[in-house]
Formats: C-alpha cells, structure tokens, sequence
C-alpha cells in the first residue's frame, strides 16, 4: 500500500528552495529508509544512519563534479 | 496494494473450507447477512489474515474461542481443532499469498511472494510495509470508528488524542517527523564524537569538553524523555484498554435495545404464525374438494345438457300457454294468422292447453332451478379446488417458522454479547481511568518540557561548534562531514513537516469535500473545512460555519473525512466496512453508497439485508458493483458464504 512520492515532492521542494547544499539522492533515500522500517523505529535510526555513513564514505571517495553535496 | 481472495477454513461460524474471490477486479463488493451470521467474523478474518488478531464487539477475542464449533465436535478427541485464513493480495506488481493459521494454542503465518517463500522476519517486515498495524482500523473498520471520529471536535479527549495520532500517521506526517528526530539524534551522536576529537586537542579542548557535557546532558535528557514516552505508552494502552472496557457498557445498552426489538418481532412472528397455521387448517379442512374435482367437470356438463332440455320444453310452454290465450279471443291462428273455422280452433286450444297448464310450467321452472342450483354448486366447488391455496398457506406459514428460527438466532447472539458484559466492574474501571488521565497529562506535559530542554542543549552545542570551528582544529574529515550533514538534514525534515502538513490538509479538505457533496441533499452545505486538528466543519454557500447540524450529518462528514484520507495516504490500500450507516436516513444510506467507489479502489461493503435499498444501490453503483453475496444460515454453528441471488 505504500507510496512515498508525496513525500518525496514536498521534501525534495524545500530541499531545492533551502537546502541545496544537500544531495538529492541522499534526501530520497533516508525517507525510504523511514517509510520502509515506520513501524520499527529502531530499524528506522539504524537504516538512516548507516544511509549518511554510506553517502560521506561515497562522497569523500569519489566526489562527482558538479555534485553539491558534502 | 489489492486483495485476490479471502479463504477461511473453519473461522468462527464459517464451517470447512469457504471462498471469497476479488479477482483482478476494482470496485465495490457487497455481503449481506443478517445479525450474528458472521459479518463481523468476516472483517476479523482479514484482521487475523494481517495482523493475527481477532476483535470481538466488546472485546478482544481469545483466539482459542474463534474454531467453528462444528469442526471442533467433528474433530472430538482424535486431534488437535483449529482454524486457517489465507489472503491472496498484489502490492506494487508482486502476487502474495498470506496464511495463517491457529491450532493447539499457536498462531502459525506464512508469506509467498510471486511464488517465493520469505522467512519469518521478511515476512512481518514486509506485511507491516504493506498494510501498517497502526493504521489498520482505517482499513478495516466498523460503525465504532465513526463515533470517534465525531469525538474529533472535542479536542481535550484522549481517544481524540489517540486518533488524531493515527490520522497523522495515515497521513505520512508522523514519518516525517519521527525523520527530523532520528537526524536530530544521529547529530547528536556524531556532534558526541567531533566533541570528544576536539577534546583530544589543545586547541579545542575546553571547546571539547563544554560540547562533551553538553552532548551527555543532552543524552541524559533524550533517555529520560525516552523513558517517559515508554510509561507514557503503557499508561495509554491501558486507558485504551480501560475506555474500551467502558464503552462496552454504552455497547451493552445498544444490544439489550436489539434484543429488545428482535424480541417484539418475534411476538409479531409468533402471533402471524399462529394465524398462519389456522388459516391452514381451515382451507386444509376443505381438502376433501380437491380429492372430488376431478369428477366434478363430467357431472356438470351433463347437468348443462339437462338444463338445456329443461329451458326448451319451459320455452315451449309458455309458447303455448300463449298460443291458447290468443286462441281463446280471436279466430286467426298464432302461428300462420290464418282464419280458423270454429273446429280447428277448438282443437287446436285443446292441445295448446294440455302442454302449458299450470302444474306443467311450475315442475319446468322448479326442475329449472333444481338444476341451475346444482350447477352453481358444482361451478363453485370446481373453481375452489383449493390444492394451490394449501400449497400457498403452507408456504407462508414455512416462511414464517424460518422467520421465528433466524430471530431466536439473533436473540441468542445478542444474549450471549450481552453476557459478556461484566456491570461490577464499571466503578472500579472509572477510578482507574480518572487515575490514567492524570498520570498520562502529567507524563505528557514532563515531556514536553523534557523537550524544551533538549532544544536548549541544542541550541548551545549549536554555539560552542562554532567556536570549535574558529579553533581550527583538525576533525577527521567523514566525522565532520557526517556531523554537518546530520545537522542540515534535520534542518530540512523539520522545515518539511509544517509544509507537508498544509499541503495534505488542503488535500484531504478537497477529497472530503467531494466525497460529502456527493453524499448530502442539503443544497446550501457547499463544502468542508479541515482544521489542523482535523476537526470539520461545514461550510454554507457563503463559507460561513454551518453550526448545529444533524447526528445524520456528523456521520456524513466522518465518512467524507475516511474517504478522503484514504485517498491523501500515502499508504492505500482496500477498505473492508461494516455497517457503515449507523444513523443515516434513506436517502443518505442511499447516496453514502453510490459514492463508495470513490473512497477506495476496492470496498467490500458488509450490510445487513434491508440495511439500503438494494435495488437503488444496484441501479447507483452501476457497473461498479462487482458481485453481491449473501451469509447463508444453514446453523448457529454454520454460515455459508454464498452469491447472491438476483431477484
């Protein structure tokens, strides 16, 4: 039953208005995390944490030009 | 996601194995069944299906009492007696099939998906992916959700409280904020270990160690709130519990007034069936008729070929009686106008007296009526040959005793609720509950301070990073990153919340609005206004508050608000209702459920037969109306799940 699109849209709307600093896909993919664990709220801590870890580890290995994130 | 089929194997009054399929279809489904045949039963099917549990009207059921009771005589000794749910749903392209099953005390579950069996884990997690226990009474839900919806206005109450939670959480809005908290947290923890690097550091240290206090005071506070919101849980569970306890008792007095009516109908029912039998006996007394009918149409064409004889010799009299009167005066004859000479005419009146005397057309007209009264007689018994009526009578008075069977079935059902209910114990459950609200007013206003003060210690560990910052102190570079980032990433999700929120209220307010436009008759209510409470108001053609409106009203807009938050979900899903029309009249039942395809893409709709007009339903669902089926009384321990037959 689940969709996070709506989310999504007005999450990835504020990002772009005031916080573009912020990766995109970083955004999307913690409020997938949360959607997907919302009735395990440790799950949901542990999943959006080990997310931000992934992303700095990526970002500070291969900085995409361009990228405005970390 | 959409269901595919429902199979119960010997769940409550549903005995053996029985279907219920939804196919690839869209739409409204309905089943009517008369009170205590296994509506309820039914929607708790797909409560155990989901969520493993069964909940009774005025309580939580054990499931050990859920067995068909037929299947547990049949079993007897020889095995362990239990029962079975299995539901075949799509969600997001993928075909599962749930099942689950409870015997000799344990509750079973099992999940494929297209074709592949997922471990346990995989499959709880997935299921409370696909249709959230949190929200499942939007889903899945009776005439009791309405009421609390209409509590919604008073905002002090803590059910109003508890819902107004889970309308968040349909709604995705406690996702969004429980994003911001755990960013907040992981800030925290990454912002714990920049500070313990920056305490390494001479140039930091103090900076470090501030930050360090900052950071375990901070963590002292987050425990303790945690903490609170545990007991603060538990405390609203019990009152839950306890509030749920209570309302049996509002509960109660409803049934004893449906006892009460089945009881009147069945005295109505008893006295029609009385009349009824004696109407039989009488008809059946003149059962003799029908035995002698059959000889009766021989017996009458003779009699018609003697009364013909009969009225030919009278015609021929009273000819002739004429004949001899005009004889008597004049000299020409009757027949032929001739003139007679004096001997013919003697003659001639001689014969025409001897077969028109008196006596002669008395016996004719005697015999006449002898014959038509027989005739009449054996017209009447011919045309009464009362085989049909008998067989009507005896109709009617079948009709009648199944009519008594299933309201002394009702009637037991309803006693038996009501002997659940336990009147001792209200006192003691009040006191409990005054004693609950207390203790959940004061944990909730200690963590709303507790939160403050967090707020606080953020806002300072806020400071003392900038002056770490201006140290220029080294901080290895993923630690500070992930510390930035966490920061910034909780400063969007709470910036996120307040937008996401006005933008799903405007949502749900349009939604709701349709929804009820499709469902009043009161032209001048234009519309709905949604408040962030999501408490509603009806709004007149000049957007003014319509105030003072009818129970029937209240229901309407908690229905339109059902809909529409179904609709603005971001978790959708098929809606199972049960009785849904509580105080509606007529002409809103009616127009309630023409608008049902528009609350979900699949409604099953349990109703009791007459609940709506179900030929102005069919006519208004039209081709959204994908089957009809009926709950078949074959015993109190059998309710047979059947189509429904067209009249």
């Amino acid at each position: 039953m689940s969709d996070t699109s709506k989310l999504s849209e007005v999450v990835e709307e504020v990002r772009q208005r005031d916080f573009p600093d912020l990766s995109a896909e970083l955004v999307h993919s913690i409020l997938e995390v949360q959607i997907r664990h919302q009735e395990d709220a440790s799950e949901a801590l542990k999943g959006t944490h080990a997310a931000l870890r992934r992303h700095v580890e990526s970002a500070l290995k291969l900085p995409e030009p361009g990228e405005s994130g970390p | 996601m959409r269901y595919r089929k429902l199979t119960l194997t010997n769940f409550g009054a549903f005995y053996g194995r029985q279907e219920f399929t939804f196919g690839r279809e869209r739409g409204v489904w309905i089943v009517y069944g008369r009170n205590s045949r296994g509506k309820t039963t039914l929607l708790n099917a797909f409560r155990f299906a989901l969520y493993g549990e069964y909940l009774g009207r005025t309580a939580p059921r054990r499931l050990e009492e859920v067995t068909n009771e037929l299947h547990v005589q049949e079993v007897g000794a020889a095995d362990e007696p239990g029962f079975q749910v299995e539901l075949a749903f799509e969600h997001k392209g993928s075909e599962y099939e749930l099942s689950r099953a409870f015997k000799a005390g344990v509750s079973t579950m099992q999940m494929r998906k297209d074709g592949v069996t997922l471990p346990l884990d995989a499959s709880e997690r997935e299921l409370r992916t696909v249709a959230p226990p949190s929200i499942s009474r939007f889903y899945l839900f009776d005439g009791e959700l309405l009421r609390q919806y209409e509590e919604l206005s008073d905002e002090k109450t803590d059910s109003a409280r508890r819902l107004r939670e889970e309308v968040n959480r349909i709604l995705g809005v406690t996702s969004i904020l429980r994003t911001a908290e755990h960013l907040r947290e992981i800030h925290a923890e990454e912002s714990r270990d920049l500070a313990r690097s920056a305490a390494a550091q001479s140039k930091s240290k103090r900076a470090g160690t501030l930050l360090q206090e900052i950071q375990s005071k901070r963590s002292e506070l987050v425990e303790e709130k945690r903490s609170t919101e545990a007991a603060l849980a538990q405390e609203r569970q019990r009152l839950e519990e306890v509030e749920d306890a209570l309302s049996v008792q509002a509960q109660a007095r409803e049934i004893m007034g449906q006892l009460e009516r089945c009881k009147q109908q069945k005295t109505a029912t008893q006295v029609e069936l009385v009349r009824g039998r004696e109407l039989l006996t009488e008809v059946a007394a003149g059962a003799w008729k029908a035995v002698v009918a059959a000889g009766t149409a021989d017996r009458i064409d003779a009699l018609e070929e003697e009364a013909g004889a009969i009225e030919l010799e009278r015609i021929q009299a009273y000819a002739r009686r004429h004949a001899a009167l005009r004889l008597q005066h004049s000299e020409e004859c009757p027949t032929c106008a001739q003139t007679l000479d004096e001997h013919t005419r003697a003659v001639a009146l001689q014969r025409a007296k001897e077969g028109s005397d008196e006596a002669v057309v008395e016996h004719l007209d005697a015999e006449a009526e002898r014959v038509d009264r027989r005739l009449r007689l054996l017209r009447r018994m011919a045309q009464e040959s009362n085989a049909a009526i008998i067989a009507d009578r005896e109709r009617a008075v079948a009709g009648l005793k199944l009519k008594l069977s299933q309201l002394e079935a009702e009637a037991r059902g309803y006693e038996e609720e009501l002997a659940e209910v336990d009147q001792s114990e209200v006192k003691r459950l009040q006191s409990e509950r005054d004693q609950l609200l207390q203790l959940v007013t004061r944990d909730q206003e200690f963590v709303t301070d507790l939160e403050t003060q967090i707020e606080e210690q953020d806002t300072q560990a806020a400071k003392i990073r900038k002056e770490i910052t201006a140290t220029g102190v080294e901080i290895e570079p993923a630690l500070e990153q992930r510390e930035r980032i966490a920061e910034r990433l909780g400063e969007l999700y709470s910036a996120s919340v307040k937008t996401y929120q006005e933008a799903v209220l405007r949502e749900v307010e349009t939604s709701a609005t349709k929804l009820f436009l499709r469902m009043r008759s009161e032209e001048d209510f234009a519309g709905l206004s949604v408040t962030d409470g999501y408490g509603v108001t009806i709004l007149d053609r000049s957007g003014h508050e319509v105030k003072g409106h009818s129970a029937g009203y209240q229901h309407l807009i908690a229905l339109s608000l059902i809909g529409a938050l179904q609709r603005s979900s971001p978790v959708q899903g098929p809606i199972v209702m049960d009785s849904p029309f509580g105080r509606l009249d007529e002409v809103h039942t009616r127009q309630v459920v023409a608008a049902l395809p528009e609350v979900a893409d699949q409604v099953l709709l349990l109703a009791f037969e007459g609940e709506f007009d179900r030929g102005a339903a069919v006519e208004e669902l039209g081709t959204t109306l994908v089957a009809e089926h009926r709950l078949e009384h074959v015993s109190s321990k059998h309710t047979k799940l059947e189509p429904r037959e067209v009249d």
